[in-house]
């Protein structure tokens, strides 16, 4: 039920109307009730009054014509005064009984049953005769010494009220299901705003991402339609991101691949073989480079796409350095380049292995590529504070201050820089740096060369 | 024929020299715009090669100050960039043409055949005088249907005095149009092959106005 707002809604407002009809019903019934039997008690004592001014009638009647009062039960007053009733009331169960104080003079109607009725002396009571309980108006006149007693089946006022109880809660219960036809459809209404929004969001495609119009959608809605236009920008400026990257790694990898072509038929073309043996190996450095550029590229994509790759083992940042530094000396020896690390304090820190080993990697290896032939390369690894220090210093033409912003841009390479690299190292360096936590700064060596301070965080 | 390559991707420019030197042409190569500037001021070229992306100032902006300056220098842009929107931004800033890369050297040099036809203002791609004919397509030259066997040097110079047929090109101007910055040039290169040339095409040919320099007279 939880899934369905419309559900829900209908529901809750049924079970609510529902409960409130109930309150109504059961209130309404209760004062027409208490309404009801005051009227029928009304027309009781009215009854009883009536029949008492017949009784003073009959008692003047007869005491002016010399008779006693013991004529009062005759048939003719029985008579009358059930006729009486009568056309008060068109009702029977209604019964009378009159009597005398000195009990000598009793009349009765007929249907009343045989005992007397007790009860109150005067006024309202109910009596209760075997099954049957009686409503029952006492009026007693002291002067003639006469009590009138009027009295009424109940069932019949129950029934009266029972009747009117079935008015009210008849048209509740037929109504409900035309209150739920007209809430369903209120909901349908009110909701059509979200089917507007669900119209738009289908309709958009990643090529062009739009935006969701907050004006037209419903307060409720409006937060949740913000925060999606939110998610679009960032979406829209991620994919845009993503096309340019597939656009200038397309136009990279083209710079190695023209090498590779023109050289190629320079090759087809030579006379000479001189000239042949120079093309050929330039298409064998044009490969290379675009083995570079594509491995590169890959190493970026995985760490862009992986954020597992911050996770943390216990990294030893010193050992890890030592070994990168045994695999690229090499390189450094070919230039001859000196190679120096120094290590001070425990120096592990949390991280991937396969992520630090690419940040160092390419850090090396710029700094090789831009150091000179003779020049030197300095690696420190120490404690500070909270924080494994890795410092990278080579001899080289350092980067000016302006560019080293933007030294971290896919693709950038320094102004004319005799190296060829893929212009994406530092990228890769930047990247890793942000899964570590850790921070990269550019910052001149002693020398002038570059130096390049990375700080992990110990705390994982 | 005298071209400026500017471009910043070593290795290529080797391959586009060396390729471009197989089609007989004298290539001159810079890496970015100012020392391209330069070269422009100092030197007569017949053509620029262009590439969009370079150090510095862009290559846009080069081919600008380009036609501010040089409104009749051919130039055609070379560039990874393939995109249309850079394509038509290409060629409405000036330039005559716009080949991506990777290309094939036949095309840019059949490209550039054009673009010296065009600028000369011609659309016959044989050369004709008399019953010699020079077909800078294949590179050939026939005298009266004979092959005739010429050095890349000596076809570029009938090459270059058969377009200016009627005109006469100076020393100078011959010698910037055949030798690139690379070129050894011996101080009688240029007589050797006018002499070269008499002696494969006819002695009459080629005529020397002493101390200026030399032409093939006008055929109408």
């Amino acid at each position: 039920m939880s899934d369905s707002l419309r559900k829900r809604l209908l529901v809750t407002l049924l079970l609510a109307l529902a409960v409130l009809w109930s309150f109504m019903t059961l209130a309404t019934w209760v004062e027409a009730r208490r309404e009801l039997r005051g009227l029928l008690d009304s027309h009781l004592a009215r009854s009883a009054g009536v029949l008492m001014s017949l009784v003073h009638h009959e008692l003047h009647e007869h005491a002016l014509g010399g008779e006693s009062p013991k004529t009062l039960a005759t048939d003719v007053a029985i008579a009358e005064m059930n006729a009486h009733l009568d056309t008060t009331r068109k009702l029977e169960n209604t019964s009378f009984q009159v009597q005398t104080d000195d009990g000598r003079y009793t009349i009765r109607s007929a249907n009343i049953p045989r005992h007397a009725f007790a009860g109150a002396a005067n006024g309202f009571s109910n009596v209760t005769r075997g099954v049957q309980t009686w409503r029952v108006y006492t009026l007693h006149d002291p002067e003639e010494q006469v009590l009138v007693r009027v009295a009424e089946h109940s069932p019949l006022q129950e029934a009266l009220v029972g009747r009117l109880a079935g008015w009210m809660i008849l048209p509740a219960l037929a109504g409900l299901p035309l209150m739920a036809l007209l809430i369903s459809a209120g909901v349908s209404r009110a909701l059509r705003p979200l089917d507007r929004l669900t119209g738009n969001v289908k309709r958009m495609v990643p090529a062009r991402l739009g935006t969701l119009d907050e004006g037209s959608a419903p307060a409720e809605v409006r937060p949740l339609v913000t925060a999606f236009n939110h998610l679009l920008a960032r979406l829209r400026r991620l994919l845009e991101d993503e096309r340019r990257f597939a656009g200038d790694a397309a136009h990279e990898l083209r710079s190695p691949l023209s090498v590779i072509k023109t050289h190629a038929q320079v090759a087809g073309e030579a006379d000479a073989p001189d000239q042949r043996e120079r093309a050929l190996a330039r298409i064998d450095a044009g490969v290379a480079n675009a083995e570079h550029l594509v491995t590169q590229l890959l190493s970026l994509a995985r760490v862009e796409a992986d954020a597992e790759l911050g996770g943390g083992e216990a990294l030893d940042l010193g050992a890890l350095m030592q070994q990168i530094m045994a695999e690229i000396a090499p390189c450094a020896m070919a230039k001859d380049i000196e190679l120096e690390l120094s290590e001070q304090g425990p120096s592990t820190i949390p991280g991937n292995r396969i992520a630090v080993t690419m940040l160092i990697r390419n850090l090396l290896d710029n700094a090789i590529r831009y150091t000179p032939h003779d020049g030197r390369v300095t690696v420190a690894v120490a404690t500070a504070g909270d924080e494994v220090l890795l410092k990278i210093a080579d001899s080289g033409p350092g980067i000016a201050e302006g560019l080293r912003a933007r030294v971290f841009d896919r693709f950038y390479r320094g102004r004319g820089n005799p190296a060829t690299g893929s212009g994406l190292g530092l990228s890769i360096v930047r990247r890793v740096a942000e899964l570590c936590r850790a921070t990269v700064r550019l910052g001149t060596a002693g020398n002038g060369g570059l130096e390049v301070e990375v700080r992990f965080p110990i705390t994982p | 024929m005298r071209i400026l390559l500017v471009e910043d991707d070593k290795p290529l420019a080797e391959g586009v020299i060396a390729g471009l030197r197989n089609g007989g042409l004298a290539v001159d190569w810079l890496r970015d715009a100012e020392g391209a500037r330069a070269a422009l001021r100092d030197w007569d070229y017949h053509l620029l090669l262009l590439d969009l992306v370079l150090p510095g100032s862009g290559g846009l902006d080069l081919l600008a100050e380009v036609r501010r300056h040089q409104d009749r220098l051919p130039v055609m842009i070379l560039t990874a960039r393939d995109a249309l929107a850079d394509r038509v931004a290409g060629l409405d800033a000036g330039a005559d043409d716009y080949l991506t890369k990777p290309f094939d050297l036949v095309e840019l040099r059949a490209r550039i055949r054009a673009l010296r036809r065009r600028a000369q203002g011609r659309r016959q791609p044989l050369l004709v005088h008399d019953d010699i004919i020079l077909d800078s397509a294949t590179g050939t030259v026939t005298r009266a249907g004979r092959a005739v066997d010429l050095t890349r040097r000596e076809f570029a110079l009938l090459e270059m005095l058969l377009e200016h047929s009627g005109t006469v090109l100076t020393h100078r101007g011959i010698e910037e149009g055949l030798y690139s910055w690379d070129d050894d040039i011996e101080s009688n290169a240029l007589r050797v092959h006018v002499h070269k040339l008499r002696h494969k095409l006819g002695k009459d040919l080629i005529r020397n106005v002493r101390g200026v320099g030399y032409m093939i007279e006008r055929r109408p």
